[in-house]
Parts: structure tokens; C-alpha cells; sequence
């Protein structure tokens, strides 16, 4: 009897015990993610700072803070990798692909998500294949492919591929998104008198607002990266996008290792990107779980 | 304002019949209800009439136009649906507005419709809000209110009042029949819920497994079912029914049910007389069966004496469920009957009322 009572009662000392473990537990969790937030925001920090070094205190000390902010690195930078217009081209790259993509997916995921017709589940996983094929994978047959086009070199292929590497994860994450409107506000739609591409139009395209915002700036930052394929398709300095203006501009250094400009040429590269990322961070975390979620 | 005719027409999903030849004439300005159990194709029949369902065989008649290839938008309807269905980024103005718009209807107008129905519905307070800014009821109004706005031929409601709570269900239910009356307008209503359809239709189509058992007005589908099923759908509590013998005994005829023998009013009897020797399903409604002390005079009434199983007390009136043999049934008695758990009770049953169907048809013997 009385070792029943004793069983049943949780003693004081098992409770602290276990209150200790749960706490060194956190601890570990914390510092691991401390840690890796260091890894993570250290290179970026040590970028920006080292951009305002002149060369010869980055040779003299590699992870030193500068004496002076020498900013003629990021006019040097500018001018001679002509960052200028790698911004010009990347804005026009991502925009405009994003914005042919955005109207694409959204079309092939209502139609996906609304209508059952034959073939509809193959047409989905086709796109499907589309967000899982590693894009370094096909970019010989899209050099064939584009040169057999004459769009090699030009403004219009690059953006065409870029769209069209766009257009499945769009379809991907809005399919889920749409998936969820209930049907019967489409029907009354439709008995409202709006016809199906109304619906699309005027109901389910504002309901998916967010969903479609998520895909804009993932895919937006995905082309605004991109360099493996400017790099293969595109030769004009002109056409040149900023992660491959930065590429041309580190390779010039390579023998006077001016590497002052490298680090202001990317600084320069990277702050458009860094504002995005502070500013829509609800929506790029919402983007990147969606799919998961939903799909 | 306009008629409807469904001319045999059949819904099929791949290998499932959902309707199978309906073929009901629904009058201009009429309320016609479909009822029957969930998966009866009674929500199918109201689709395929909005055109959101393409129908596998038959033609659909509005008025003298055949809708057949017509699509909602230009079939001159509008629709209710059960989950309310308005446009969660619009306003409930806009929500209103909405079809007229679309429709190029000048400003005005659309601002005088608009405000006149939200008149009618008493939600002129709320035209600026959010529809997830309104509770359950408002919502609904706000759906019927789009409908309205639009003066449709033929109002479509999709068991509108399932998701209220059941004071609203009643108000709302009251408030829908009188909209009916004051828009003079053909309505197609559908529901589960028996006293809905009993409540509100003019006329009621009963629909089992995607086909037609009864078309008839509330009062006769009462009184005179056409089947089994029929005479048990319809009414709350449902009829009790029994399997009896006809037997015949000095040129009398009575229904044997083993522990109880009742004897058939004159006409009954003869409806029944084919019968003789056979096994029927005999049907008596709880309504019709009184405690014997407090039994309705003028009344033609047999008695049975039954045990007492359970009783409900429902304030003006008592279910009491009482068995017979192994057989339970229902029989609503005045509040101040005696009857006790256990103990045994003397019953009448109205024979007037009762109803004969054939076992193996299931069809009414009249």
C-alpha cells in the first residue's frame, strides 16, 4: 500500500530534474542557433565592412574595420564593372519575367486546380518536374535550344528562359493557394454572370493575392542570383545582369588584385537584395512554407 | 418571373446515377422544394438547373428556353448557397453589386437596387463591412440580398439555413417565404430538413436515390404518401410502421400485428380486401396515437395496449416511445397521461389516418 502511494506521488526532486534537463536542453538549442546566425550574417557584415578598406589595409589585415571609409571604391566599382547597367539588365530580367510568369502559373493553376479534365494530373506533375530538375542540368539544351532560335545573346532569350524556369514553382504554390478557395463562391461567380476567366479575373486572382506576391519575390530573387545561365547565354557587356557584370568585374582584378572593388562590386550587388529580404520577410517566409503546406 | 420544366433528365458521375428521369413542371411563381436524405441528388437537380452541372440526358426548360447549353450567366438566375458563398474581398455592397456590375447596370440603378434590398433584409448598417465581419445570420441575408438585387426569373437556394442556429433557422425560414410572396418569383429550394419543406414549399418533391417518389403539395404528402418512404420522411417524429396480416373475421377486416389486432375503417377495408391473407406494412403517424384517457372524441379509434419504454416531455405534448412485442413505437400523447416507464398503457389509434402500403412495392394500397 504504501509503495503505491510513494509510485504515484511525483516527487519534488524528479520534477526539478526534469525542469534542469528541459533548460540545458534550450540552452544547447539557443547557442547552436546563435552560432549559426553568426556564420550566416558574418560573411555579409564582413563584406559590407571590408568594402570601405582601401587594399592596401585589406592585405595588411584581412577581417580588420577600415581606418578611413573610403568610398571611391564603390565609384571605381561602378564604373569599371559597369554596375550600371547590370542593374539596368537584372530589374529588366526579373520584372519582366516574373510578371509573364506570375500571369502564366496563375492561369495553368486555376485552370489545374479548378477543372477536371482528362490528362489535368499529368499536365500538374510536368510542372511539377519543372520545380524539382536542377536548373544546371539542362543548360546545354537550352545553349542548343536558343542558339537553333537565333536568341543567343539577346535581351529576349534570357528572359524567356527565366520565365520559364519561373513558371513551375508558381504553378506549384498557387495550385495549393487556389485549391482552397471553396468552390461555391466560384459558382456564384459564374451565376453572377462572370465568365470562367472573370472568376479567375476578379475572384480567385485577389483571393490569391498573397500566395501570388510569395511566388513574385521568390522567383524574383531566384533570376535577380541567377548566373549560371547569363554566363552561358549571354557574351554583350551591355546584356550582362549584375551577378555576371560582378563575375567580369572580379575577373578583371584577378592580376592587379584590386580587391577593394571586388568587395564594393558586391556590397553593391547585394543591398537591393538585403532591402527586399528586411522588407518582405513575412511574405518570403509565407512563399517558402506555402508550398509545403499546401501543396 | 418564369417556369421550369426538367423533361427526363439524368446526371450521371462516371458509374453513379445521382439523377435518374426527372421530370417535374414547375409553375411560374411557385415555391417548389426539393427534400429528401444527403446524397439524393437534390442539390444535383438544383445545379444542373443552374447550369453549373452539364446534364448527362434530357432538356431543361426555363420558361419556354432551353437552358441545356445556356451557361449560368445568361440563365437569368440567381443562387443561394448554404456556406453563403460571398466574395471575402468585397464589401458587403460590392458582394451585392457585384452581378450588376458585370451586367453594365448604370451606377444608379445599382445603388437604388442595392439599398432597396438591404432594406428589405434590414443590413443597411452593415453595406460597408467585410463579410468575415458579420455573424452567421448576416451573412446569409447578405447572400439572399445579392440574389434579390439581381430580380431574377428563378430564385435557386441550396440549403440556405443549414449553418444558422435554430432560432435563426425558424426566423430566416419565415422571412424566406415571405420574400416569396412579396417578389413574386419562381423559387427552387433545397433541403434535408423535412419541416423546411413542409413549412415553406408550396410544393415539394421528395427525391431517394436520385429519383422522384412523390411531387405533391405539403398537405398531401402529409395525408396521403405515396410509399414508405414518403410517409416516413416526411413528418416529426416519423411514422411508426408495422408489419401486419389482412385478415378477415364476420365479414370485417382487421390488420394482425401477432400482439394487436385493429380493426379497418370501411374504406380502408376495401383498398385492403386484395389483401386478405397477406402481409402489409401498416402505418400510423405518433399523432395519431392517443393515451386512451385523454383520446380525441370523434375519432374511429382501436385499441392496443403497449408498455412504456421511454417518455420525453416536450412541455405541451409527451413522446412516448412504448413497445409492442419486441416492436417499438412513438406515440404523442397529452402532458397529462399516466403513462410510466414500465408499466403497461391502454393506446388508441385513429384509423382514419392510417396507411396501408404493399410489402414487397412499397407502394400506398388505396
Amino acid at each position: 500500500m504504501r509503495a503505491m502511494t510513494e509510485a504515484k506521488r511525483p516527487t519534488t526532486q524528479s520534477y526539478d530534474l526534469q525542469k534542469a534537463k528541459r533548460w540545458a536542453g534550450n540552452i544547447l538549442v539557443y547557442l547552436l542557433l546563435v552560432c549559426w546566425t553568426i556564420l550566416v550574417i558574418f560573411p555579409l557584415v564582413w563584406l559590407v565592412y571590408s568594402s570601405f578598406k582601401s587594399n592596401k589595409e585589406l592585405y595588411a589585415s584581412v577581417w580588420g574595420l577600415p581606418s578611413r571609409l573610403a568610398w571611391d571604391n564603390f565609384a571605381r566599382a561602378w564604373e569599371k564593372g559597369q554596375l550600371g547597367w547590370g542593374l539596368l539588365n537584372s530589374l529588366f530580367y526579373s520584372v519582366v519575367s516574373v510578371a509573364i510568369a506570375d500571369l502564366f502559373a496563375a492561369m495553368a493553376a486555376y485552370v489545374l486546380s479548378r477543372l477536371n479534365f482528362r490528362g489535368g494530373r499529368a499536365i500538374f506533375y510536368y510542372f511539377m518536374a519543372g520545380v524539382f530538375i536542377p536548373t544546371s542540368l539542362t543548360i546545354i539544351p537550352t545553349y542548343f535550344l536558343l542558339r537553333d532560335m537565333g536568341l543567343m545573346d539577346s535581351r529576349l532569350g534570357l528572359t524567356l528562359v527565366y520565365t520559364a524556369w519561373n513558371v513551375p514553382f508558381g504553378v506549384f504554390v498557387l495550385y495549393g493557394f487556389f485549391k482552397t478557395v471553396p468552390s461555391e463562391i466560384l459558382d456564384a461567380a459564374l451565376i453572377d454572370g462572370a465568365s470562367e476567366f472573370g472568376v479567375f479575373w476578379r475572384i480567385v486572382l485577389p483571393l490569391g493575392q498573397s500566395g501570388l506576391v510569395a511566388v513574385s519575390i521568390l522567383n524574383f530573387l531566384w533570376v535577380w542570383n541567377e548566373l549560371l545561365y547569363a554566363l552561358v547565354l549571354v557574351r554583350r557587356a551591355a546584356l550582362r545582369p549584375l551577378p555576371l557584370a560582378l563575375a567580369a568585374l572580379k575577373a578583371s582584378t584577378y592580376l592587379s588584385g584590386d580587391w577593394a572593388v571586388v568587395f564594393a562590386g558586391a556590397t553593391i550587388t547585394a543591398v537591393p537584395l538585403i532591402i527586399i529580404y528586411i522588407l518582405l520577410q513575412r511574405q518570403i517566409v509565407e512563399g517558402a512554407t506555402m508550398g509545403a503546406i499546401k501543396g | 418571373m418564369a417556369s421550369i420544366t426538367y423533361e427526363h433528365v439524368w446526371k450521371r458521375f462516371g458509374d453513379v446515377i445521382a439523377v435518374q428521369d426527372l421530370d417535374i413542371f414547375i409553375e411560374d411563381k411557385e415555391f417548389l422544394v426539393f427534400v429528401g436524405p444527403s446524397g439524393c441528388g437534390k442539390s444535383t437537380s438544383l445545379r444542373l438547373l443552374a447550369g453549373l452541372e452539364e446534364i448527362t440526358e434530357g432538356k431543361i426548360y426555363i420558361g419556354d428556353r432551353l437552358v441545356n447549353d445556356v451557361p449560368p450567366k445568361d440563365r437569368n438566375i440567381a443562387m443561394v448557397f448554404q456556406s453563403y458563398a460571398l466574395y471575402p474581398h468585397m464589401s458587403v455592397y460590392d458582394n451585392m453589386a457585384f452581378g450588376l456590375r458585370l451586367r453594365k447596370t448604370p451606377k444608379a440603378e445599382i445603388d437604388r437596387r442595392v439599398k432597396e434590398a438591404a432594406a428589405i433584409l434590414g443590413i443597411e448598417n452593415l453595406l460597408d463591412r467585410k463579410p468575415k465581419q458579420l455573424s452567421g445570420g448576416q451573412r446569409q441575408r447578405v447572400a439572399l440580398g445579392r440574389a434579390i438585387v439581381r430580380e431574377p426569373a428563378v430564385f435557386l437556394m441550396d440549403e440556405p439555413l443549414s449553418n444558422l442556429d435554430a432560432k435563426l433557422r425558424v426566423q430566416t425560414r419565415a422571412e424566406i417565404s415571405k420574400l416569396h410572396q412579396r417578389l413574386e418569383t419562381t423559387f427552387i429550394y433545397v433541403t434535408h430538413d423535412q419541416t423546411e419543406a413542409m413549412t415553406m414549399g408550396t410544393r415539394i418533391c421528395v427525391l431517394k436515390d436520385g429519383i422522384v417518389q412523390q411531387v405533391d403539395t405539403p398537405q398531401n404528402l402529409y395525408e396521403r404518401p405515396d410509399n414508405v418512404f414518403v410517409a416516413g420522411f416526411i413528418g416529426s417524429p416519423a411514422m411508426n410502421f408495422f408489419d401486419v396480416t389482412v385478415v378477415e373475421q364476420d365479414g370485417d377486416l382487421y390488420v394482425d400485428g401477432g400482439t394487436f389486432r385493429l380493426k379497418l375503417p370501411p374504406e380502408k377495408a376495401q383498398a385492403a380486401r386484395p389483401y386478405v391473407g397477406k402481409q402489409v406494412v401498416f402505418g400510423a403517424r405518433p399523432e395519431d396515437i392517443h393515451d386512451r384517457e385523454f383520446s380525441p372524441p370523434g375519432i374511429r379509434a382501436e385499441p392496443l395496449t403497449a408498455t412504456v419504454d421511454v417518455t420525453e416531455l416536450m412541455g405541451k405534448e409527451v413522446y412516448v416511445y412504448l413497445l409492442t412485442g419486441k416492436k417499438q413505437f412513438i406515440a404523442i400523447t397529452d402532458p397529462r397521461t399516466r403513462a410510466r416507464v414500465g408499466r403497461e398503457i391502454d393506446v388508441v389509434v385513429n384509423m382514419d389516418n392510417i396507411h396501408l402500403f404493399d410489402r414487397d412495392t412499397e407502394r400506398a394500397i388505396r
